[in-house]
């Protein structure tokens, strides 16, 4: 009989990333035939995503669209996906991925898949033209950028005051100047109109998208062993093929931004390594304090120093 | 289960629940376990409902409801309302139903300076029912303006409840409370035709009397010492959101700043009138923050057991076109009025117009305004209308809610008509984007 | 049974009066934050989420002084057309549901509570905010309205009696 998995993404159906977990879908569905089926219940409006984690935990729904860094409180490892510099594919390839899975099956009650969309640095996006200092490293005191919790410490190490908001609020907040400016990815910031009012980047971007799909183990572990199989064959391509598509999705949105006049402030030399390194440092520490077991292990397989 | 047998379970239970007298946020948390339960299991689906109340309320974006009763409590409370209502009704002249109009110009007043339509209307109430009733209007002609004037607040920014349906709907909220200012003074001007047409219909309904007369220079004295310094608080509300100096929320809070400033300029303000405001507005906060606590969570499981997909599916496989599908909407929004407030309309009907308002493309600052309107109505609308609640706690004793409610009805009509200008020229509520 | 009762609803309006307090905090918090940014400070991080919780807070802490002062509003067609010894009846089987429901949210966010609270979960937003603090006024408050209901039953009055204001509304 054919299994059937309801899944819950992070994003409302229209967003870029629900539209690739859909096309994940798809491919599941397709190949899967008779076995094993997905069926997207929603987005948001279902859990709130703060409130993912724990569903997922719970199994609430079985299989999950959702970023590792939406559930660090009970996976403080998840930051590793954030927080590395090869592709996930690399990550896959030495064992690295099989190593944090073993974390996530123990901590969230999670197998995970894929890491999906990967490969799409985060950028600071601001509405002032940042200031830098004589040696041309960027000082943002005094400015209020809206962060996600995954890099919420390297932006407030620049001196920036760090708001958390909703993406929904982010718009009136650039509008009203609540807020200076947003980190986000280069990927789907048009979406949301935000360089209506955001006309500078630092460049280079830090740290890579987190987005995971992954199971409740529950669910997972009844699956029959065929299903399995079909869920992590499509996994691994996929895995790739977004990678790709991401990949050149942002290089096009990065032409468009460019065009629609965005200026790019680009840290050249010493400076931009200093930037690379606090961001990553940052995480990384985090990590660490909040639960050092498997830090040096984890650290060893998803990062490489001095290849910034 | 499919997804019309879903919406029965959750939606039939809600309905005979909060029939039966079961508070409305009561009614939700008992389908919203009984709910989770179904779809989820009962261990796992009770637990994950606890966590998700949390969620609820905890947005920045609501902020502004507690500040915006605040600021209209204080409002009343310190004796600044009095102030506008008497320097108004020394600028209005001799004219037939001279009260009516006082009425309507102050009402339109306090929605400009206050965000809760109750505490509007109980004002207006207290203050003008008893000489209304001296020279002998009828009731028409006394408790009609009040009831019309008194729901302006929820138009005319600031608005606790734009606030509520902005947040709730994720329209921009900013936008939302600057675009009921002009359709909110088109009201006021339509209240003003429905009085001169009843007083020239029946002109014995508020018998002439000529008001003491005031020399212009005292006149001026007055406005300048006693309405003029009010426009610092439309300025901290409206110009500020206007200006994009501050947010919604931000504009809450400097309204309230100035209340109190203003307060203290007049030495109206005391300790009582402080706890006072503050007591109300803890009570009707508390009400309507379980009240979103509550059916955010039912919201999620319709979505969850797919119902609210199902009924857009199935309400848009109808080939009523935009128009259809709006009024259909407006009539749903009216029969809930008869029977529920506010809150509990909007948490109940949003999951399943929201996707229906995108899906037909409708502008939704506009959309959202048309709900407030619907929403002011149901306000005055028996069985369950808290404005006329209101009303008869201080309307002369032995007034029935029918008396009330009918006198209401010229001013609910000039609701709809406003409507209809809305959708036929919906550029009147884009004057300031 | 009445020292209870008396004992309960003393606790319910002190936690009304700790909700005004949040709502005053919540001004205070708000002013000083758009003063701070317009005067070219940095505004304190912890601000927003800090009022955001306190929204939830405010949430809980009134339910049982307003279930106690007939707050919550509710729909009361059915009641309205009954005669007397049945609306009578209607209302009191309504209160003891009521009370019962509450007794049962007091347990689940008592779990909530405990979970919390033993595994050191925390919620990230600006900071890391523990999740025991978020639940904590939860089963506490549910346990409370619970009793308030009660007495309406128990001591011959009716939840839907009050006058018509005391229904609260925007
Ligand atoms: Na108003
Ligand atoms: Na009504």
């Amino acid at each position: 009989e054919e299994a059937v998995l309801r899944a819950v993404t992070f994003t409302p159906a229209q967003a870029y990333y629900a539209k690739s977990f859909q096309s994940f879908a798809d491919q599941v569905n397709e190949k899967g035939k008779g076995v094993v089926r997905i069926e997207v219940i929603g987005g948001p409006e279902v859990v709130p995503p703060l409130k993912l984690g724990e569903a997922q935990m719970n199994g609430v729904a079985d299989i999950f669209n959702l970023p590792a860094g939406l559930y660090l409180n009970l996976v403080p490892e998840g930051e590793v996906f954030a927080g590395s510099n090869h592709t996930p594919m690399e990550n896959r390839a030495n064992g690295g991925f099989d190593m944090v899975n073993e974390v996530f099956k123990e901590k969230g009650n999670a197998v995970l898949l894929a890491h999906v969309d990967g490969g799409a640095p985060f950028h600071i996006f601001l509405t002032k033209e940042p200031k830098l200092d004589a040696e041309g490293n960027p000082d943002l005191t005094g400015l209020k950028i809206r962060t996600a919790p995954l890099y919420r410490s390297f932006v407030e190490s620049l001196g920036a005051v760090n708001v958390v908001q909703s993406p929904s609020d982010v718009y009136t907040s650039l509008e009203r100047g609540v807020v200076d400016g947003t980190g986000y990815t280069v990927l789907g910031f048009r979406d949301f109109n935000w360089d209506k009012f955001t006309k500078y980047r630092i460049d280079p971007g830090f740290f890579q998208t987190d987005v995971l799909i992954s199971m409740n183990k529950d669910s997972w572990d009844k699956l029959s062993p065929e299903a399995q199989a079909i869920l992590e064959e499509v996994a691994i391509s996929y895995e790739k093929e977004s990678y790709e598509a991401v990949k050149s999705a942002t290089e096009a949105e990065d032409k468009a931004l460019r065009d629609g006049g965005m200026e790019i402030i680009e840290l050249k030399g010493a400076a931009r390594e200093k930037y690379l390194d606090d961001a990553y440092t940052v995480t990384w520490e985090r990590l660490k304090s909040r639960d050092d077991t498997h830090y040096d292990a984890l650290r060893e397989k998803f990062f490489t120093e001095g290849t910034n | 289960m499919a997804w019309l047998e879903w919406f029965l379970m959750l939606m039939v239970p809600l309905l005979v629940a909060m029939a039966l007298g079961l508070p409305v946020a009561f009614a939700f948390i008992a389908v919203n376990v009984i709910g989770a339960a179904a779809l989820l299991g009962f261990g796992v689906g009770v637990g994950q409902l606890v966590s998700n109340m949390t969620a609820g309320v905890t947005t920045y974006a609501l902020a502004p409801v507690p500040l915006f009763l605040l600021m209209g409590s204080l409002f009343f409370h310190s004796g600044l309302a009095r102030r506008v209502l008497d320097a108004v009704d020394m600028m209005i002249g001799r004219v037939p139903a001279r009260l009516s109009y006082v009425t309507v110009a102050t009402g339109t007043l306090f929605a400009a300076l206050s965000g809760s339509s109750l505490a509007n209307t109980g004002m207006l109430g207290t203050l003008m029912v008893p000489e209304m009733r001296r020279r002998g209007y009828k009731n028409h002609m006394a408790l009609g303006p009040i009831l019309g004037s008194g729901g302006l607040a929820v138009i005319i920014p600031p608005s606790a409840l734009a606030v509520l349906l902005g947040s709730l709907a994720q329209i921009d909220i900013g936008a939302l409370l600057l675009a009921g200012l002009v359709p909110g003074v088109i009201l006021a001007v339509l209240y003003a035709g429905v009085i001169y047409v009843q007083s020239r219909i029946d002109p014995s309904a508020a018998p002439y009397y000529v008001p003491e007369d005031v020399p212009l220079a005292r006149r001026i004295v007055v406005v300048l010492r006693e309405v003029a310094p009010m426009s610092i608080i439309v300025a901290a509300v409206v110009g500020t959101i206007l200006t994009g100096t501050a947010t919604p929320t931000e504009a809450a809070a400097l309204g309230t700043l100035a209340v109190l400033i203003l307060a203290i300029a007049y030495r109206a303000l005391s300790w009582d009138s402080i706890r006072k405001s503050l007591d109300d507005t803890t009570r009707v906060t508390g009400m309507t923050f379980l009240l979103i606590t509550a059916s955010s969570t039912y919201s999620q499981l319709l979505a969850f057991s797919g119902a609210s997909s199902g009924l857009v599916r199935w309400a848009t496989g109808f080939d009523v076109g935009a128009l259809g599908i709006l009024l259909l909407m407006l009539l749903v929004l009216l029969v809930l009025g008869m029977l529920m407030d506010q809150v509990s309309m909007m948490l109940i009907t949003l999951p399943v117009f929201l996707p229906l308002a995108m899906t037909y493309g409708f502008d939704p600052i506009w959309f959202g305004l048309l709900m407030l309107l619907m929403l002011e109505v149901s306000f005055t609308t028996p069985p369950f209308g808290l404005l006329l609640f209101v009303m008869q706690g201080v309307a002369p004793p032995g007034t029935s809610l029918g008396t009330i409610a009918r006198a209401a009805t010229p001013y609910i009509g000039c609701v709809f008509l406003l409507i209809a200008l809305l959708i036929a020229f919906p550029q009147v509520s884009e004057v300031f984007r | 049974m009445a020292m209870l009762f008396r004992a309960a609803a003393s606790a319910s309006r002190i936690f009304f009066f700790a909700g005004m307090g949040l709502i005053a905090a919540i001004f205070v918090i708000v002013v000083y934050d758009v003063t701070m940014r317009n005067a070219g400070f940095t505004p304190p991080y912890w601000g927003v989420n800090t009022v955001e919780y306190a929204l939830f807070w405010i949430a809980m802490l009134t339910i049982p002084d307003l279930v106690r002062t007939r707050g919550h509003v509710s729909v009361e067609v059915v009641l309205a057309a009954l005669a007397p010894a049945a609306r009578a009846r209607l209302s009191s089987a309504v209160s003891i549901f009521a009370a019962l429901l509450c007794f049962f949210m007091t347990w689940r966010a008592g779990l909530a509570f405990t979970g919390a609270w033993m595994s050191g979960n925390y919620e990230v937003r600006a900071f890391d905010m523990p999740e025991w603090i978020i639940y904590l006024p939860m089963p506490i408050s549910f346990f409370l309205a619970g009793l308030m209901f009660l007495r309406f039953p128990l001591t011959g009055e009716s939840y839907h009696a009050g006058p018509a204001e005391s229904s609260g509304g925007l």
